[in-house]
């Protein structure tokens, strides 16, 4: 127990790390998706082979190993980051190829009579974009996006393995200070859980209230 | 030159690979009879063991699966457990994804007609006939799709290893790159030999699911 008030001001200060890393991770990958997964609907022909490469590529690779590949070859090709950049940049890289599947699935989800009536209103392509389709997909996209962050902000912790200071590298290093494995580490455990477990909870009730429930993850 | 290094690394991540293949073998089949353990606590009739399940699932879920390495790796040792870094590792992939596959698990038996069972008990079968020869069928085919998407992710997730040292690919990608200089190549190596293998093994999952669709319409 001592040894955890002692270690507690450390681990709060890398939770604050892995929140911030996190939030931006989250909010950067949402932005970047939604991107390409509406310019995969719109321009279908010319964006909707290239960004299906660039999610099959980044899906087919384990995250540590894209970790591991982006922050060494940054420096190789002249780009010095922060350390912290460079693993974020990584993650929105991941996080977005994830988040493009949703956005374009939820947004082809909607029923094709919609465009076509949006059509016959004369609309545009952009407007049937944001007025009809985009605010409909929106509803059924929020439970799976949901999901996905609780996967990102876990995914937060594989960059304890290239030495980026959060709060799994801290974890780790109070626990071979002090060699007290559970102490620490089911503690920092449960700092995630705070983290992820509401996140869930209001993605699965807005599951069960939207009615929709293809993603069994 | 590049080619020559290709030729002179190769095999070595290769075995990198075999080995997370082996760790995936095994996590898998652990995590089958994890999940299944805990299916059948979340289905149990004493609340308690329910509850138990049901806090194990998304403790297990909602925590990332390199802290529970860790506990495994740093901790067993301190109550007389001593396993091999191989099987935390199988032990720590096991616990996540069994869990994940509880959920899947779950989900696919609930998914099956309450009325199917009335059915059977009114036909005078056990309870244990009905779940077993009616419900569980119809339940795994329904959840192959996402049981096939379960193994792709866990195959990916084996990589964790390399934190705790074990020589898998991207670790031998490591110590190769120190010895070399060679600093992102060989990272690339592992990527594409991981694009290829995830490949593969989707190929195979959409092929099932092809006899699936064709033998039972679904």
């Amino acid at each position: 127990m001592d040894i955890l008030i002692d270690a507690f001001p450390y681990l709060a200060k890398a939770a604050f790390q892995t929140v911030w890393l996190s939030v931006a991770t989250i909010l950067l990958a949402t932005a970047v998706g939604s991107v390409l997964g509406v310019m995969s609907v719109l321009y279908k022909h010319v964006f909707g082979p290239l960004i299906s490469v660039y999610v099959f590529l980044i899906r087919g690779v384990p995250i540590l190993v894209l970790i591991f590949v982006a922050y060494f070859s940054f420096p190789t090709f002249g780009l010095y980051l922060n350390d912290y950049v460079a693993v974020l940049l990584v993650l929105v890289f991941y996080g977005a190829a994830l988040i493009s599947e949703i956005v374009r699935g939820a947004i082809l989800a909607v029923p094709y009579a919609q465009t076509q009536s949006a059509q016959g209103l004369g609309l545009r392509r952009w407007q049937i974009m944001t007025y009809v389709l985009l605010p409909q997909a929106l509803r059924s996209c929020i439970p799976p996006l949901l999901n996905n962050y609780v996967h990102l902000v876990k995914c937060t912790s594989f960059v304890s393995v290239v030495g980026v200071w959060e709060l799994t590298l801290a974890a780790r290093e109070v626990t071979e200070r002090t060699g007290a494995p559970f102490t620490i580490l089911l503690t920092v455990m449960l700092f995630y859980y705070a983290i992820c477990y509401p996140m869930a909870k209001v993605g699965r009730r807005l599951e069960r209230n939207l009615g929709s429930s293809e993603e069994a993850l | 030159m590049q080619l020559y290094y290709i030729e002179r690394t190769l095999p070595d991540l290769l075995a990198g690979l075999a080995l997370s293949a082996e760790l995936a073998v095994f996590g898998i089949l652990f995590a089958f009879i994890w999940a299944w353990l805990l299916v059948g606590g979340q289905r149990s009739q004493l609340p308690p063991i329910r509850m138990a399940s049901q806090v194990l699932v998304d403790f297990a879920r909602y925590t990332p699966v390199l802290l529970q390495l860790f506990v495994l790796y740093f901790g067993l040792p301190l109550i007389g457990i001593t396993l091999s870094a191989f099987f935390c590792g199988v032990a720590a992939l096991a616990f996540q994804q069994g869990a994940y596959l509880a959920e899947i698990f779950r989900g696919g038996i609930n998914s099956i007609d309450k009325h199917q069972v009335q059915c059977g008990v009114a036909l005078g079968l056990k309870r244990r006939t009905v779940f077993y020869s009616i419900i569980l069928p119809q339940a795994l085919i329904k959840m192959l799709p996402a049981i096939g998407n379960q193994v792709i992710l866990l195959f990916k997730d084996t990589t964790i290893v390399a934190a705790i040292g074990i020589m898998e690919a991207t670790m031998t990608a490591k110590v190769l790159s120190e010895q070399s200089g060679a600093t992102y190549f060989l990272f690339l190596m592992v990527a594409v030999i991981f694009i290829v293998a995830t490949s593969v093994l989707g190929l195979v999952v959409r092929y099932l699911e092809g006899i699936r669709r064709r033998r039972y319409g679904i």
